[in-house]
């Protein structure tokens, strides 16, 4: 009545695993029964096969879907991802005995902070998640208590969906503490269920990571298999349509994370396990239940699907190199950094991507000197915004050279570690026709941009716009430079025409119009002058050539100008902007405003 | 395809003939884009024309080289200095190439940057508007030493983004003179080195040096100290009109 599905694999190939892999992998598997091997699970088992009623709802699945499962979902649950994800193995010694602390991650505030991982120390007292954090002072007095942090558990998460890429194009994050990766593809080429169970767990291993993994048909059975597995324990897994309804019946139902009211409720119906609840009518099921319990359940059985997108990861760029010899001085270095940005380059290059920065990580040979030890870094980084994306390893490692130029090596250099930022997919290079476009030029602009800020600091490139206002200090101010070429220069050539209304400037009849010649350079505060026989001096006498221009402005923002502008030449031939102050404070003083360069 | 393409870098020699003839005809019309990409192939005897009659008469080519270094000696600021500059700047930013017989019909419309290195106060923004440059071209870097502006200077001009690269730095030694020419010459731009009246008697390897003399009744003379390909000497009154 239930046929199985594929996955059978020869018994021999099976006999260099460990015990428990082999049970995963050998002929159990084909019959698509429980694999577990804990008592607790083998009582579960025990328990789904007396209920008749499990096994006849996967019979009366449709035909087709009685046939051969299309996608295999491995799901791989990390119930301690909150706490692993930290890599916490010496932050937390306690100095003065240099006994470790148990640790452990809380969330929550005040009385709701609780207990969501804690490391094996912790586990050791008795500390378990969803312990209050008073309750787990009370197990272990001398407590390393950590906040949780999110960003880093989704960090690790993408960290190991990179890894399960090389197995299968598709896998699915499951946040916040698990992956589904489809691997019917993909199983044949990586030496079947076995293989590919013991590469995942020696991965998980090396990252430090514990899981707990389940594979079954479809994604959500997956899922609620793995929640309910333990680390370490034998792989569940179920190939085809029919003994799957059988493995879900003794899964508790906490595994499927339903809301604790829908869950309160089910218990008060006796329902505690998956199972169960299969065997209440399925109408009722979403009246009483809520829509997303039935259609759950149907989801895990494959009567519905379940779409789960494949995940496309940032992708990023990160390698490191021992130097042969430690480095004392930068151009020591240089070699090194090259060779990684070469890499760099060949990797962007087969995606057709640049980055919009890299991080350049210096690591230090630690100090022998005890006294030293505190004060020397262990890390240099230097790290590195481009204006526009690039790859060109030429062109970062130029830019690279100007910042470590001016790098002072405190003590010597044994590796390199070259990241880079997010990647970005590049326009596909196209060279205008000469003269008929401003390909070359844009370019260009950015190579320089991005190297004078690079050596200069960013606060040293500026652009200039011009502001409508009749306050000389004011007409200007700073911008970011424009990148020559674009558009945008047109808008602002015009603004200044467009607010004439904003400003009121007062000419005398009979003076020069409005805009008296203005000089080129302004100063950037006026400087009072000396007055000699009732007329301005700045070493000599200065004779008026031009003006007065009156600007009276301002008085709405409390910087209120009244002057009397003149343009005056000195003996000397120095063409100088000069006014009078009409103002309240001061009246009559003379100042020098502007230069005529 | 294939054959084709390899053959390409060494075409007949009749119609590479053909080609330099056009290509000298239609002069100051065809961009030459250098084998870098750069825009060096123009940048190579290039003149502007200053816009002032008298100053572009005593210039070798009509106008000031582009592509080299200039040197602008003065007592100080205010004597109209970077003034001076503006008329030409104002088509050369916008566009350029301009060779001096050009009428500046056919300028193609490609601005590119006017960098001011280490400039002694502020330029002011609504000045150059009003001489019909526009203040967004402006790129305005401020580094603390005259070594960090020599090497700002360099490397602006061998951008090739930048139309005109002016630049106050000193002390500057022959080698960094040296330099600041050679990245003008690639980068296709204009640079101006403004230096202290002093540096008369020092010799420089720059291509023009003009020393700024104010009138006393108003104007400047200029005194032409070197030019290369022209003569030394001097214009009086240079910036008078007829």
């Amino acid at each position: 009545m239930l046929v199985p599905a594929g996955l059978a694999l020869p018994e021999s190939r099976a006999s260099s695993l460990p015990q428990e892999e082999r049970a995963a992998a050998g002929g159990d598997l084909a019959r698509g029964s429980e694999l577990a091997r804990d008592s607790r699970q083998q009582a579960a088992s025990h328990k789904a096969s007396s209920q008749p009623a499990a096994s006849h709802k996967a019979s009366s699945q449709p035909a087709a879907a009685r046939a051969a499962a299309r996608h295999l979902w491995l799901a791989v649950h990390l119930p301690a991802l909150a706490i692993e994800c930290l890599k916490l193995e010496k932050s937390f010694t306690n100095t003065s005995q240099d006994i470790e602390l148990p640790k452990v991650i809380v969330s929550g505030e005040g009385a709701q902070c609780e207990v969501v991982a804690a490391d094996s120390a912790a586990l050791a007292l008795g500390i378990r998640p969803g312990h209050g954090l008073n309750a787990a002072y009370a197990l272990a007095p001398q407590l390393g208590v950590l906040p949780r942090q999110p960003q880093r558990e989704q960090l690790a998460l993408e960290r190991l969906a990179r890894l399960a890429t090389q197995y299968t194009p598709w896998v699915s994050l499951e946040p916040p503490d698990a992956l589904l990766l489809e691997v019917r593809g993909s199983l044949r080429l990586l030496g079947g269920t076995r293989a590919l169970l013991a590469r995942w767990r020696r991965d998980l291993a090396r990252e430090g990571f514990t899981a707990s993994l389940a594979l079954t048909p479809t994604p959500l059975s997956a899922l609620w298999s793995a929640r309910a597995g333990m680390p370490g324990a034998a792989v569940r897994a179920v190939s085809g349509w029919g003994p799957l309804a059988a493995a879900l019946a003794p899964l508790p139902l906490t595994a499927t994370r339903w809301p604790g009211t829908v869950l309160d409720r089910l218990a008060e119906a006796g329902a505690r396990q998956v199972g169960e609840v299969l065997r209440l009518p399925r109408e009722g099921l979403a009246r009483r239940y809520g829509p997303a319990v039935a259609e759950q359940l149907e989801q895990a059985l494959g009567h519905r699907p379940t779409p789960r997108a494949r995940t496309t990861l940032p992708e990023r760029f990160l390698e490191a190199l021992e130097l042969e010899a430690e480095a004392t001085t930068v151009p020591a270095l240089l070699p090194a950094m090259d060779h990684l940005l070469a890499a760099l380059e060949a990797f962007l290059r087969g995606r057709n991507a640049g980055v919009h920065g890299v991080v350049l990580q210096l690591r230090h040979r630690p100090s022998r000197l005890a006294k030293d030890a505190g004060s020397a870094p262990r890390l240099t980084t230097v790290s590195l915004g481009l204006a526009a994306p690039g790859a060109a390893a030429q062109r970062l490692g130029a830019l690279l050279r100007e910042r470590l130029d001016r790098l002072e090596l405190l003590s010597p250099v044994c590796a390199l570690r070259l990241r880079s930022g997010v990647v970005v997919p590049l326009p596909p290079d196209t060279r205008a026709l000469p003269g008929t476009e401003d390909a070359v030029e844009a370019g260009a602009a950015e190579v320089l941009l991005d190297r004078l800020r690079a050596r200069l600091g960013e606060a040293a490139v500026h652009g200039l716009s011009l502001v409508p206002e009749h306050r000389p200090e004011a007409a200007w101010r700073r911008a970011p430079p424009k990148v020559v070429g674009g558009k945008a220069s047109s808008a602002a050539r015009k603004a200044p025409s467009k607010a004439p209304d904003k400003a009121v400037s007062v000419a005398e009849p009979g003076s020069p119009p409005p805009a008296m010649q203005r000089p080129l350079w302004l100063l950037p505060a006026p400087q009072r002058l000396r007055v000699r026989e009732g007329l301005p001096w700045h070493d000599g006498p200065l004779v008026s050539e031009q003006g007065p221009e009156r600007i009276e402005s301002g008085w709405w923002d409390g910087a209120e100008v009244q002057r009397d502008y003149y343009t005056v030449r000195r003996a000397d031939g120095v063409r100088l902007w000069v006014y009078r102050e009409r103002g309240a404070v001061e009246p009559g003083s003379w100042w020098l405003h502007g230069v005529f360069g | 395809m294939s054959e084709g393409a390899s053959r390409s870098p060494g075409a007949p020699p009749v119609q590479a003939e053909a080609l330099a003839s056009l290509l000298e005809q239609s002069a100051g019309a065809v961009w030459r884009v250098g084998p870098q990409g750069g825009v060096s192939a123009f940048a190579a005897g290039a003149y502007l024309p200053t816009g002032f009659p008298r100053l572009s008469a005593a210039l070798p080519g009509g106008g000031w080289p582009v592509g080299t270094l200039v040197e602008v000696l003065s007592a100080g600021s205010g004597v109209g200095e970077v003034s001076l500059w503006l008329p030409a700047l104002q088509r050369w930013a916008a566009g350029g190439p301009v060779r001096a017989c050009d009428d500046g019909a056919r300028v193609p419309a490609k601005p590119r940057w006017l960098a001011w290195v280490r400039p002694p106060y502020v330029p002011y923004g609504p000045a150059l508007a009003q001489a019909g440059v526009r203040p967004e071209q402006v790129l305005w870097v401020a580094p603390e030493s005259p070594a960090e502006a020599l090497w700002a200077m360099e490397q602006a001009l061998r951008s090739g983004a930048c139309a005109a690269v002016f630049g106050w730095a000193h002390p500057a030694d022959d080698h960094a003179l040296r330099r600041l020419k050679l990245a003008a010459a690639q980068g296709g731009a204009l640079g101006v080195l403004f230096r202290p009246l002093a540096q008369v008697a020092v010799a420089s390897p720059a291509s023009l040096r003009l020393v700024l003399h104010p009138r006393p009744a108003g104007g400047l003379d200029i005194e032409v100290l070197k030019c290369q390909g022209g003569r030394p000497g001097w214009v009086r009154d240079a910036l008078r009109h007829g």
